[in-house]
């Protein structure tokens, strides 16, 4: 198969070489023939062609694209990877879905997910693992592995997902695509179920830079429906993508080079640091001293707000309803009991104790505390240089199984990503080559709304190399 | 894991809730939401005349 980007589908719909129709039908079918093996989707779409494509001339009219199971589209089923929402219909659009559809962009289907996106190897999902299109025995990442195995596979040629601590970054790492986290604020978080309000932001997984510049320009902007929404102006990013990069300076923190990265991925860094040279860029020593904190700080800060926001799944007027309990609170916790998963569970409860009358102060109070301090690093940090640079992830896929009943190790998935979502910057993460066959990511950090200067680096890196275009055996015979 | 943030000297460090520094906007005071109850009760089978029904809480 050939895997589409968003700018070549663009062309073939202006060219008239194929229509909307006829790409559609193309990935419905490769989602039919692929999904089996993969469980990239939860549900495929089949009948929204109509609805959608009538609408105005647009850059992404026609393009159709996968959506994770987080957001609501109208009438179609929303399950959050939970039990809890398996029988949830939305009743309504999500802002950035509202949005793409408006300008005639299609949903191929909802791409499965870590329960309530809580999770790292997309594990925790009541729909099953998904699987790696490099090696169907390992994990695509998560909590967006579904969308990052469906546009790595070629089921979509991009796909929509969220980034409460990683969740776009890593799966995007770990299956060889690019995976963008916009700044917090950056689009609008209406329609999208709620884990932790302060860190989620929904992004964008693609093959390249240069397709999530264009499907960006469409989806964010302020949104009176969500009241942290940015009213920032939503720059046209396409027009930064081919800028000349000479001059831009990056940080590598020492913290992320710290010596404890396996020596091979360490050379694919090095690698993409000597091609960045050759760009232009210069490199600069820089420390971001409590980086180190971000895991714990963020397993306290994403639990409180996750076990204030998952209250509302009560059974009474949506989702899981128990039939035992004979009275009102037997019948909550019994819904509860049966509706949510394990990690999902453990989150809640470390989030109820973490705000409890007693420890407040040392946990919720604390974190929030260090909070503060990892994001003055970062400010200091861009006071010297315009982005930072290192490994997405410390290992590339592992296999399905390997972690699941260690969360701490687990956790530690997220050790490089979780530090911009405490403090909002945006983050990109690239493929830069392969170690054992498996792909690996470099992830761009840059200050709150940059994100022109993310796509920009990582296009031109794009431009001179080729690793977002390797494409894994499983596409092989598919057309 | 969590017990690692107690070696950090927060002294009077301002706590952080939010990563963007805004303040909460006001908007104008217009009517913006209407009732589409029907519509939302479709999520359950246990509407019942715009009500919805749970174990008995008063006896």
């Amino acid at each position: 198969m050939k895997r589409h980007t968003v700018k070549e589908i663009q062309s073939m719909i202006k060219s008239k070489s194929a229509s909307a129709e006829e790409i559609y039908e193309l990935y419905n079918k490769r989602i039919r023939q692929m999904n089996d093996s993969i469980n990239a989707f939860i549900s495929i779409e089949g009948d929204e062609f109509d609805l959608d494509t009538k609408q105005a001339d647009s850059e992404v009219r026609g393009v159709p694209y996968a959506l994770k199971d987080i957001f609501c589209s109208e009438g179609d089923q929303t399950t959050c990877g939970s039990k809890m929402l398996s029988s949830f219909v939305s009743p309504y659009d999500a802002t950035v879905v509202k949005n793409l559809r408006e300008k005639g962009s299609i949903i191929l289907g909802k791409t499965n997910m870590d329960e309530f996106a809580m999770g790292s190897s997309n594990e925790t999902s009541f729909y099953g693992d998904v699987s790696n299109p490099w090696d169907l025995e390992r994990t695509p990442g998560g909590s967006s592995g579904g969308s990052a195995a469906a546009v790595a596979a070629g089921m979509a040629p991009i796909a929509l997902g969220t980034d409460t601590g990683g969740s776009i970054r890593q799966p995007a790492a770990l299956t060889g695509i690019t995976g963008l986290k916009p700044t917090y604020g950056r689009c609008s978080r209406f329609g999208m179920i709620a884990f932790a309000s302060s860190l989620d932001q929904a992004g964008i997984l693609s093959i390249s830079a240069e397709d999530a510049a264009i499907f960006l320009e469409h989806m964010a902007g302020f949104d009176q429906k969500d009241s942290t929404s940015s009213m920032e102006t939503v720059p046209k990013y396409t027009d930064f993508l081919s800028n000349d990069l000479s001059g831009k300076v990056v940080g590598l923190p020492k913290e992320f080079f710290d010596g404890s990265l396996d020596t091979r991925f360490q050379e694919l860094v090095t690698d993409s640091i000597h091609e960045y040279e050759k760009l232009g860029l210069k490199f600069k020593d820089i420390s971001l001293p409590n980086i180190k904190y971000s895991v714990p700080t963020y397993y306290v800060v994403a639990p409180a707000e996750c076990s204030s926001n998952l209250a509302r799944y009560d059974g009474v007027r949506f989702g899981h309803r128990s039939t035992e309990g004979n009275d009102l609170d037997a019948f909550y916790k019994q819904t509860r009991k049966e509706g949510f998963g394990q990690e999902v569970k453990r989150r809640i409860i470390t989030g109820t104790y973490v705000l409890s009358a007693g420890y407040y102060d040392a946990y919720y109070l604390k974190a929030q505390k260090v909070r503060q301090l990892i994001n003055q690093d970062f400010l200091n940090a861009f006071e010297e240089v315009d982005v930072i640079m290192g490994p997405t992830t410390q290992q590339s896929a592992f296999k399905l199984g390997e972690k699941v009943d260690d969360p701490v190790s687990m956790y530690m998935n997220d050790i490089y990503t979780i530090s911009s979502n405490l403090s909002g910057v945006p983050a990109i993460s690239h493929p830069i080559g392969f170690v054992d066959e498996l792909p690996f990511g470099l992830q761009i950090i840059a200050p709150h709304f940059k994100e022109h200067d993310l796509l920009n680096i990582t296009h031109r890196y794009q431009m001179a190399t080729d690793w977002h275009l390797r494409t894994p055996e499983i596409c092989r015979g598919i057309d | 894991m969590i017990e690692e943030l107690q070696e950090v000297d927060t002294g009077d460090i301002e706590p952080m809730a939010h990563p963007l520094k805004m303040t909460q906007r006001l908007r104008a005071d217009e009517v913006t939401e209407f009732n589409d109850r029907d519509k939302y009760q479709k999520n359950t089978d246990f509407a019942e005349e715009g009500f919805y029904k749970v174990p008995k809480v008063i006896d």
